[in-house]
């Protein structure tokens, strides 16, 4: 995925971000201070928000070219928000991720029924694949959330906050999940998280938005930690803002 | 419940159906059966007339309305995210009745033909629906939004009542008779005509099914999967809006179906998968207004009951009944 010049956000100052180029096959969380424009850069990307200027280019395509429909193939978005829905079974809200590929009835295929099994069977959901969604724990529920994406078949998965509602154990794992997924399946998460000290473990690379700039920007934060937070916090972190 | 009981049920409730039919067809009709000669000297079949020309057209549009009236109310819910909304109480009805109640009153001929009438109702009710659409882009808590529908309500009862006030006694009188709903008013020979318009409606809301599923996980995720929510929302509001315009147009205001039908339909299926709520609320809302027919049938020899009536004093209890066992609604 290619970010050229792109100017984003609902009004000024704008959001920019230079020539930023993603590899498939990896995990990239996105740092920022609350307010700073996470979210909207998630969902700039999704398509949800228009860019008032520059491009996003996926897989060779511009995706402004591209409608809403061909989009979601090519990019999948999970809102910071686990589902609150009543009657609806695991199976039944995993299978919503086959929604773009589906014909003028939304008629489910064999084709679409395998992947949502596969998916099933990859995050180990088979167990409670025929519970309703809204009987499971918050963990199990991102799970879900997760597996939804996963039958979206698109090569870029976009992840608002996904471990807010984890539990320490939980927020461990759902990262380490997002690595092995990402190499594994040769997709790139890129999601928001407020968990410095995890990402400083287990990443190098990381997009924040930089709040003295109001500038989209990847870094090392395995060598840089330090000026990497000074410019996402704009503060020494001591003070509540 | 389970899956695997769906088809089961499906058949069931065919059976249900088929069964109810045919005692609403054929009640107190065996009494009647014998033959006189009209005047040209033929012998004629009353019980065959009777069954032709009213029974069958009453248990046909029970049916169309039943279905009908709960597959519009399942299109708004799910439009609105709430189980509270229905044609009814968004006020989409009072639109149809606001527009027929003008045509009923002032007596204009045209307006008061059977196309007419088709016509005048489906106006308001597109008008109507129009506005809430409107306000529903406004409004996003969708408590204010049922009250804005009540809101309509009491406005173009207001209206009505002015009318009422300053029209002729019998067109009044027609005015209040269909407000009461009735499903004797269609005819043998507009069967066609019906049956062919809300094919074409149940077909085209067939294709809504996708963008309402997606719909259930809000508008922003129906999005993030390729679905158009303002295109779709349009497309909601125009079928929602026909259904009504057809059923108010020949059948009257009939309460509580749109309501009640959708929500008993998600409990018993235990699904948010509308290709199946879609059949259920068709199967459980032609047997729900069959039933109230029936009601009908056999009380007709002790008091007559608008259809309306039986509608709400079967629906309204109902709804509580959700509320107090969800806990919520």
């Amino acid at each position: 995925m290619i970010l050229n010049n792109l100017q984003f956000g609902y009004q000024v100052p704008y959001l920019t971000s230079d020539f930023l180029e993603f590899n498939l096959g990896q995990a990239i969380p996105l740092i920022g201070a609350n307010g700073a424009g996470k979210s909207t850069f998630l969902k700039t990307i999704a398509g949800l928000i228009p860019h008032s200027k520059g491009e996003i280019i996926i897989e060779n395509q511009s995706l402004t070219k591209l409608s809403l429909q061909e989009r979601s193939k090519k990019i999948a978005y999970v809102p910071s928000t686990p589902p609150l829905i009543d009657q609806m079974r695991v199976n039944e809200y995993i299978a919503l991720g086959r929604t773009p590929f589906l014909g003028l009835f939304g008629n489910l295929q064999q084709k679409d029924e395998e992947i949502i099994e596969q998916a099933i069977l990859k995050l180990g959901l088979t167990p409670y694949k025929e519970r309703f969604i809204h009987e499971l724990s918050d963990g199990e529920k991102q799970l879900c959330t997760l597996a939804k994406a996963l039958v979206q078949d698109a090569p870029v998965i976009l992840l608002d906050e996904p471990s807010a509602f984890l539990d320490y154990a939980n927020r461990n794992r759902i990262v380490e999940l997002f690595k092995n997924l990402a190499k594994q399946e040769n997709k790139l998460f890129i999601f928001s998280t407020h968990d410095i000290d995890l990402i400083d473990r287990e990443f190098q690379e990381v997009l924040y938005i930089d709040v003295t700039e109001n500038k989209l920007i990847k870094g090392n934060i395995s060598l840089n930690k330090d000026a990497i937070l000074e410019k996402a916090f704009n503060r020494n972190l001591g003070s509540f803002h | 419940m389970n899956p695997s009981l769906r088809m089961p049920i499906f058949i069931f409730l065919l059976i249900a159906i088929g069964i109810i039919a045919y005692f609403n067809l054929t009640y107190h009709l065996t009494e009647l059966r014998w033959l006189w000669e009209n005047n040209q000297g033929e012998q004629v079949n009353e019980g065959f007339i009777l069954l032709k020309e009213f029974r069958l057209p009453r248990v046909f549009i029970s049916i169309i309305a039943g279905g009908g009236l709960a597959i519009t109310g399942m299109l708004m819910q799910t439009l609105f995210q709430n189980p509270l909304a229905g044609p009814y109480v968004l006020g989409i009805n009072s639109g149809s009745n606001l527009f027929i109640g003008i045509s009923l009153l002032t007596g204009i001929p045209f307006l008061m033909s059977e196309y007419g009438m088709v016509l005048t109702a489906f106006i308001g009710a597109l008008l109507f629906g129009l506005l809430i659409l409107l306000f529903s882009t406004f409004i996003k808590k969708s408590i204010s939004l049922l009250l804005i529908g009540l809101m309509i309500s009491s406005f173009t009862s207001a209206i009505l009542s002015i009318l009422e006030s300053s029209s002729s006694a019998n067109n009044l009188k027609s005015f209040v008779i269909w407000g009461m709903g009735s499903l004797q008013k269609v005819e043998f020979a507009q069967i066609g005509f019906i049956t062919i318009t809300f094919l074409i409606l149940t077909l085209f809301s067939l294709t809504l099914m996708k963008a309402l599923n997606a719909l259930v996980l809000g508008e922003t995720s129906a999005s993030a999967l390729g679905i158009s929510v303002k295109r779709e929302r349009q497309k909601i509001i125009v079928i929602s809006s026909l259904f009504i315009g057809l059923i108010t147009a020949y059948c009257g205001p009939i309460a509580f179906v749109g309501l009640t039908v959708p929500n008993l339909a998600r409990i018993l299926f235990k699904t948010q998968n509308h290709q199946v709520l879609f059949f259920a609320n068709l199967l459980i809302g032609s047997f729900f207004l069959l039933l109230c027919d029936s009601i009908i049938l056999l009380l007709e020899p002790y008091t007559a009951i608008p259809i309306n009536g039986i509608t709400s004093l079967i629906g309204a209890p109902m709804v509580i009944l959700f509320i107090l066992k969800n806990g919520r609604i």
